[in-house]
């Protein structure tokens, strides 16, 4: 019998010393049917310091070295693909600029639409023109999970096309939750108290929300029937939510405690200074999250691609956009690289958190995919050649343990071998004409 | 030390050409007799600061504040009311449904006498109060057919559990539904072709939401169910009501929030090096004072011109570094000498917001003011230049250190524009303190408007408070304010479509002499605000 956990006890720890597998041993196995499959998409902004970011072969793709900036992802190797040579072509042009198009087509593989939106540069666009591809996977994946999906953030400011990487649709933006206390109420919030056991007070607030949550379907309902057809979408997809949200407000409690988790510390996560303990409270109830399969989607953006951030907690105390435009001979752009290695060590963090397992179950990155990119390759050229893209886990069955370099294909490509590795029947995703088909050699 | 900013052009082949592009301004002046129906925006969420002040119409004044933890909307050039993108999300759902919760559950306990008063608390109880309070909550009077289902709701909930617990949940219901949620703009066809015209009640909360930021009250739901807003001298009559009311500030703050940012005022962080005075409670002194001002604007008759040349400064304890000795938390209206303090764009929020985290930035106040204020933008930069300001030093002022831009070809190329109207602002550091020297040597406030185009707008300044002198008077200057609060009444982007109405409400805002209360009127007068291009046929 393992030892199980109090919910007080889950957080705590957790805002403190690195718990993987310990903590998720204590859960009971019955959170999460067998084979469950996960997908999480990590943005940092602005590229990277090429020179230190990308590994050096050795001659065969599983004989490389790690650059500086991925050392702490060394005890990961075996579970990372490491990519080089994919074009982020949707964002070479079209409405918008370089980092607008970039973060918009980086998980859509779309382009921009035409809109009011002022980018770095002066120049407007607007949302852009698709689904990205984490809500695409929640339709093959979500099963019985209650959340359909996540997306957290890390002082990601910006309430337009520069901060927002998560699209339901055609501009349907999914804006990021910063604050650990919201993503928790998100997650675990309203529930049924914990326990595992029913009772007439439980019975009695599920009959309360069914019988007010069931008023309010009716009367979208009445109201769909009454609006114009282009408004009919908005008022159906709220009908979805609604009954969503009945679903799982009306649930039994979950069987552990550990699935009931106490209201995380509180954090400034406004501040430039409370980064770290943010990123680890949310990677925290995202780990937990998919552990307690309350949901299997999540995208994390730190920051927006308009971002000006000064990152004090690793001595960086001066605006990282500047500093990621400093041409490659300048010595101050290693400070770039002192940036990556710090996004490393928080993308080690979550592998860390998923490593944990069910008692006899197979590890959670083992069955899930974690995607990480950004929006530029370079933030000095603003380019989308040669972009900065790793996979983590095994959820799509891709031969991990690799540095595969491709010859300038399409990271469309890329977005439509990740639908397929979870079993999507795709063909193609995003804009057509830069989706050539699946990347070879991935499995 | 090699700068690059705008230097890395020429590699990447961009050149010169990407500079001077236009991006798209205002619509271009063409016949206005030419144009469309104007846009529709059939349904209009609640946004959080809408939802917030509505709640506290209804159930009480010290009701939860519920929606600061909804999703926040995203902004469409600073606004966050745009009809098309606000929708509800999974988040948002789960919000609602937990506010829905908090908020019946806090006025059963706070204010039953509020909801609902009958002598015998039964079901005939119950369908009045969904009647009265289910009205106020939807804003119209609700259907029978409307009605049925809370009625279920309320007499299940009384036979299975008791009265109060009946109101409280048939209350949590009517929070959630669309009628309450979103505002609809549907019309009915009007003798204009393809043109359809609000109702009555549609108008009604059209009209309150943008002169109160909150729900129509019971005068103005009488005069929606009379018809007597269908006629001209029946809205006007309203509005003009509306425009005295105590609530037409919050809704006149409201939209200053957010053509200033003011969240991006109080989270706006500055290097300790630079700026040992930062804290952010001086950050929350920054909005909290420059939010005063603008109220002040709205109280003082003197309107557009107020806006740009009062000299008075909401000053706390926190803001001695403005010069006002203010030992209490409470701000107070200091008068400042107008060298000092001369209009909304001397306020020291704002001038922090526009600067860099370690100086003062005549870039961003240029832009702001070319941007925002002259709606002029310059041309973009070029696609690839880096934007690394020169970092202080120590034996320069900051105009000489930025000279590189007026040095250098391809960055003169948009800098010239921009530049001389941020230098106009450099008597003030990246706190917004007032400064007559940096570096110990004597700060140049001379600045230009290069072009602008009212005929006499451009020309040579010298300091901000005649730049604000300046643009007080402009004509340029009222219009831009006036298409930005036509925006932020529609919940869209003006089109070509709008023309008319623009051109309408620009000449009334300058013919009141800069007037609040005369544009929002003018506003509420406009073709664009009472109709809408009929809906599509299937």
């Amino acid at each position: 019998m393992s030892r199980r956990l109090s919910r007080r006890t889950v957080l705590r720890s957790a805002s403190g010393l690195l718990i993987g597998l310990p903590f998720l041993q204590s859960l009971d196995a019955k959170a999460a049917p067998p084979n469950t499959k996960r997908f999480v998409a990590v943005y940092h902004p602005n590229g990277v310091h090429s020179s230190q970011w990308f590994p050096t072969s050795n001659g065969s793709e599983a004989d490389f070295t790690l650059a500086p900036s991925h050392q702490s992802l060394a005890r990961f190797r075996a579970s990372g693909l490491w990519l080089g040579g994919l074009n982020l072509q949707v964002g070479v042009s079209g409405p918008g600029e370089q980092h607008q198009r970039g973060l918009g087509g980086l998980l859509t593989g779309a382009g921009l639409q035409e809109g009011e939106f002022v980018g770095n540069d002066g120049t407007r666009a607007g949302w852009a023109n698709g689904i990205s591809v984490d809500q695409e996977l929640v339709k093959l994946l979500r099963g019985d999970s209650h959340v359909a999906s996540l997306q957290i953030g890390v002082k990601t400011m910006e309430r337009d096309v520069s901060g927002v990487m998560s699209y339901a649709g055609p501009a349907q933006p999914l804006l990021a939750q910063n604050d650990p206390a919201l993503t928790f109420r998100s997650l675990f919030m309203p529930n049924m108290g914990g326990g595992g056991t029913d009772t007439p007070e439980l019975a009695r607030l599920r009959r309360k929300r069914a019988s007010i949550l069931d008023t309010v379907q009716e009367q979208i309902k009445s109201v769909t029937k009454r609006v114009e057809p282009r408004e009919r979408l908005k008022l159906d997809s709220h009908l979805t939510l609604i009954r969503d949200l009945e679903k799982r407000v009306t649930a039994l409690p979950p069987g552990t405690d550990a699935c009931s988790p106490a209201e995380p510390a509180t954090v400034n996560w406004n501040a430039e200074a409370a980064m770290p303990e943010t990123t680890k409270l949310q990677m925290d109830l995202l780990a937990l999250a998919f552990a307690c399969d309350v949901t299997r989607v999540a995208t994390i953006s730190f920051s927006d691609a308009k971002n000006h951030l000064s990152l004090p907690f690793i001595n960086i105390n001066s605006d990282v956009h500047n500093i990621s435009h400093l041409s490659d001979a300048d010595p101050n752009r290693m400070q770039l690289a002192q940036r990556d290695e710090w996004q490393a060590r928080q993308v080690a963090y979550l592998l860390e958190k998923l490593s944990g397992s069910v008692m006899g179950e197979p590890t959670i990155l083992s069955q899930s995919l974690v995607f990480w990119g950004s929006e530029l390759s370079k933030g000095n050229t603003h380019a989308h050649d040669d972009m900065p893209f790793l996979l983590f886990g095994g959820g799509t069955g891709f031969r991990m343990g690799r540095y595969l370099r491709f010859n300038g294909l399409p990271h469309n490509n890329l977005l439509l071998s990740i639908l397929q590795g979870f079993g999507g029947n795709h063909s193609s995703f995003g804009d057509a004409q830069f989706c050539t088909g699946p990347l070879s050699g991935l499995t | 030390m090699t700068l690059l900013r705008c230097a890395t052009i020429a590699i990447l082949g961009l050149g010169l050409a990407a500079c001077p592009k236009p991006r798209p301004d205002d619509p271009q002046p063409t016949a206005c007799e030419e144009a469309g129906p104007p846009k529709a925006t059939p349904l209009r969420l609640l946004t959080r600061a809408e939802y917030q002040n509505t709640v506290r119409a209804l159930l009480g004044a010290d009701a939860p504040d519920v929606a600061k933890d909804f999703p926040k909307e995203p902004l469409v050039l600073g606004f966050d009311n745009n009809a098309d993108l606000n929708r509800v999300t999974a988040e948002g759902a789960t919000r609602y449904f937990e506010a829905a919760e908090t908020l019946a559950a806090w006025a059963v306990a706070k204010h039953k006498a509020q909801l609902v008063s009958c002598a015998a608390e039964d079901l005939n109880c119950g369908k009045d109060f969904i009647a009265k309070m289910g009205r106020h909550i939807f804003r119209r009077a609700l259907s029978s057919d409307e009605q049925t289902p809370f009625n279920t709701l309320f007499s299940q909930t009384l036979s299975a559990e008791n009265f109060d617990t009946a109101v409280e949940w048939t209350l949590a219901a009517l929070l959630q539904s669309p009628q309450f949620l979103y505002r609809f703009e549907t019309g009915a066809p009007s003798d204009k072709a393809r043109t359809y015209k609000l109702s009555g009640n549609e108008l009604a909360s059209k009209l309150s939401y943008f002169l109160w930021a909150s729900g129509p009250d019971e005068e103005l739901l009488q005069a929606a169910e009379s018809g007597a807003l269908d006629s001209p001298e029946g809205l006007r009559a309203q509005a003009e009501r509306m425009l005295k009311d105590a609530r037409a500030e919050v809704s006149f703050e409201r939209f200053f929030a957010l053509w200033l940012n003011f969240d991006l005022i109080s989270s706006t962080e500055k290097y300790a090096t630079a700026f040992p005075d930062y804290t952010p409670d001086l950050a929350q002194a920054w909005r909290s004072s420059l939010s005063l001002y603008i109220r002040n604007v709205w109280r003082s008759a003197r309107g557009f011109d107020a806006l740009f040349t009062s000299n008075t400064l909401y000053a706390n304890n926190q803001m001695g570094l403005y010069g006002p000795a203010v030992t209490t938390p409470e701000f107070q209206a200091m008068t400042m000498s107008s060298q000092e303090r001369s209009g909304v764009l001397s306020q020291p929020g704002l001038l922090a917001r526009l600067s860099a985290p370690d100086q003062s930035s005549p870039i961003r106040r240029g832009i702001f003011v070319l941007d925002h204020v002259l709606c002029q933008p310059p041309p973009p930069p070029p696609g690839n230049a880096a934007f690394v300001p020169p970092p202080p030093r120590a034996d320069a002022t900051t105009r000489e250190r930025f000279a590189q831009h007026s040095s250098d070809d391809s960055c003169a190329q948009c800098h010239r524009l921009i530049d001389p109207v941020g230098f106009g602002f450099e008597q003030y550091d990246g706190l917004g303190r007032f400064r007559s020297q940096e570096n110990g040597k004597d700060v140049d406030a001379s600045g230009a408007i290069v072009t602008a185009r009212e005929k006499g707008l451009a020309g040579p300044f010298m300091g901000l408070s005649e730049l604000s002198q300046k643009l007080a008077g402009s004509r340029q200057a009222q219009d831009c304010m006036s298409s930005n609060w036509l925006r932020f009444a529609m919940g869209r982007v003006d089109s070509a479509d709008d023309l008319c109405s623009l051109q309408n409400v620009q000449a009334k805002f300058a013919e009141s002499d800069g007037d609040f209360a005369g544009l929002m009127l003018a506003i509420i007068e406009s073709d664009s605000f009472l109709y809408r291009a009929a809906p599509e046929t299937l």
